[in-house]
């Protein structure tokens, strides 16, 4: 397989991942760009990321330094103004803004994206306790915004 | 979950379109190693390695200060002294701040001492970058000790109000009856210098001491930059109370980490040695709490936070390491070091985390200790959790 095959492949792979995590922790706009930009430079440096034992959290982390910012900015949304979606649950998008970038990152990846809790720490490249704890406050946060009740 | 797990699935499907992977490929040229380039980067190297090689056999030629000494840096006007005949080593590590609680946080010290034994025998100077989030008595003072007191006017406050006079000197006689002197100067919270000598006249004791209280921002820079991986550390202290009784009042910023570390079991594991709320010194007025926590072998994990101000300069706490963006725009600080991790978080209202892990077994300093293992993603990691469960 040629350079340009693989990481095809590769990118093809991995673009899902880094679109939802970052979209999840950056909103749609900054979190769309950091993915590309990751994945330019993954192109650029192909020889050098393929290499790598987890190109995926590379690029993840990559993508995370892209969007350095000042703090005391205001918090990204999950909406731009041309796209609303009003066939989905109304309060989800507000709901999902009331959870931590983290948690975000994490609920989406296991709830929605049906990941593995070992997956989301090997990619967001944090402690699975850590993954588990997200995980749990995240949905808890979820449940109480959206008042769904898990009467199971 | 699954209904609302889909539809966030939909939300992200509709609402984030897929980046183009084959526009990526077609706009952009990769990057590659062609053969005139790496020709090119090996003459590069070749070259260092004979001028690194010519160099070595200059320095073997000059005069040798010691076995362990690196070389003595030309910028120490500030301990006004003719170190001609000098030696300077970087110490390593020891412990930092001060009183048998405070000494929580490594910190980096350089020794000066004789390489030859001079006229009034052996004398030996530390000068190490400790923590001044307090400043305080720290030696035993004996009956027969003077305390010089604080310096009357504060020898520098420069032009930044970053640098202010916490000063304390004392004269010490030990067990011996050795006359040591010890000049503590306190920075707002990036750290002081300690000076100690054995068998120092008192005159040659001041003279070190009223010289080093003129060094500038500029000088205290330069002074932080000896010290590559950092040289401040944080302490928790009893002697600046919030009650001002010296005792450790468990006040809601120390509480409230207490019920974070509750909910991340490897540090709910630990045993929690002390949990304080304290006045802040230094130029970010306020309080600031925490906890430090024991492992089995002593080492500990010290959680402190506090509210800054925008315009609060992490050099207060951290030396000036790696900076990166947290997930929701946090500023993150990091410390590494063979004998210590630090994590500073600050987020977007001000709230800060410093965590901060030995890594040696303090009963055998550079020696791995307990917590060890922990590594620097996972500290990474625990500030963050511990920003986001405190300010929850």
């Amino acid at each position: 397989m040629d350079g340009e095959a693989a990481f095809v492949e590769f990118a093809r792979a991995v673009e899902p991942a880094l679109r939802v995590a970052l979209v999840a922790a950056h909103g749609v706009d900054r979190g769309r760009e950091a993915a590309n930009d990751a994945l330019v430079y993954a192109w650029k440096h192909w020889d050098r990321v393929q290499g790598l034992d987890n190109p995926a959290g590379y690029l993840y982390r990559l993508a995370e330094r892209s969007t350095r910012q000042r703090r005391f900015r205001p918090p990204a949304g999950l909406e731009t103004q041309d796209h609303r979606h009003p066939w989905v649950e109304p309060r989800l998008s507000s709901a999902l803004l009331a959870l931590s970038p983290r948690q975000r990152q994490v609920v989406v990846l296991i709830e929605s994206f049906e990941w593995t809790q070992a997956e989301v720490a090997d990619f967001l490249g944090i402690g699975l306790s850590s993954v588990q704890t997200h995980l749990e406050r995240g949905l808890a946060r979820l449940r109480h915004e959206l008042r769904v009740w898990d009467h199971g | 979950m699954g209904d609302i797990g889909r539809e966030i699935r939909e939300l992200f499907d509709e609402v984030v379109e897929p980046v183009d992977i084959r526009g990526i490929v077609a706009l952009h040229r990769r990057r590659r190693w062609r053969g005139w380039q790496i020709a090119f980067a090996a003459g590069v190297v070749a070259l260092l390695v004979v001028g690194g090689v010519l160099l070595l056999g200059a320095l073997d030629s000059a005069p040798i200060a010691g076995p362990s000494d690196t070389t003595l840096p030309e910028d120490l006007p500030y301990l006004g002294l003719d170190l001609d005949g000098w030696a300077v080593t970087l110490a390593g590590e020891g412990a930092g701040g001060c009183g048998a609680l405070d000494e929580v946080g490594p910190a980096r010290q350089m020794s000066y001492e004789p390489i030859a034994p001079i006229d009034e025998g052996p004398i030996h100077i530390n000068v190490g970058v400790f923590s001044a989030a307090t400043i305080c008595d720290e030696l035993p003072m004996p009956d027969d000790a003077a305390d010089l007191g604080p310096p009357a006017d504060p020898p520098f406050v420069n032009d930044h109000g970053f640098i202010e006079v916490m000063g304390h000197r004392a004269r010490v006689f030990d067990e011996q009856g050795t006359f040591q002197v010890r000049w503590l100067i306190g920075t707002a919270g990036a750290g002081h210098i300690h000076i100690f000598g054995n068998n120092l006249t008192a005159e040659d004791a001041e003279a070190i001491a009223e010289s080093v209280v003129e060094i500038d921002y500029v000088q205290w820079q330069s002074i932080l930059a000896l010290f590559p991986e950092g040289g401040t550390t944080t302490t928790i202290a009893s002697h600046d109370s919030v009650d001002g009784s010296g005792d450790l009042p468990n006040g809601p910023l120390s509480s409230a980490v207490l019920e974070a570390v509750d909910q991340i079991p490897e540090l709910a594991a630990l045993t929690v040695e002390l949990a304080a709320d304290h006045a802040s010194l230094g130029d970010e007025p306020g309080e600031w709490g925490g906890v430090s926590l024991l492992a089995e072998d002593g080492s500990r994990i010290e959680i402190i936070t506090q509210m800054v101000s925008e315009n609060f300069d992490p050099l207060l706490v951290i030396g000036p390491d790696t900076q990166e963006t947290g997930p929701h725009g946090e500023d993150i600080f990091l410390r590494e070091s063979d004998a210590v991790f630090q994590v500073v978080v600050i987020d977007q209202d001000g709230t800060m985390i410093n965590l901060i892990i030995d890594r040696s077994d303090p009963s055998q300093p550079g020696t791995p200790g307990a917590l060890s293992q922990i590594g620097l993603d996972e500290a990474r990691e625990w500030a963050l959790l511990l920003l986001d469960l405190i300010t929850d």
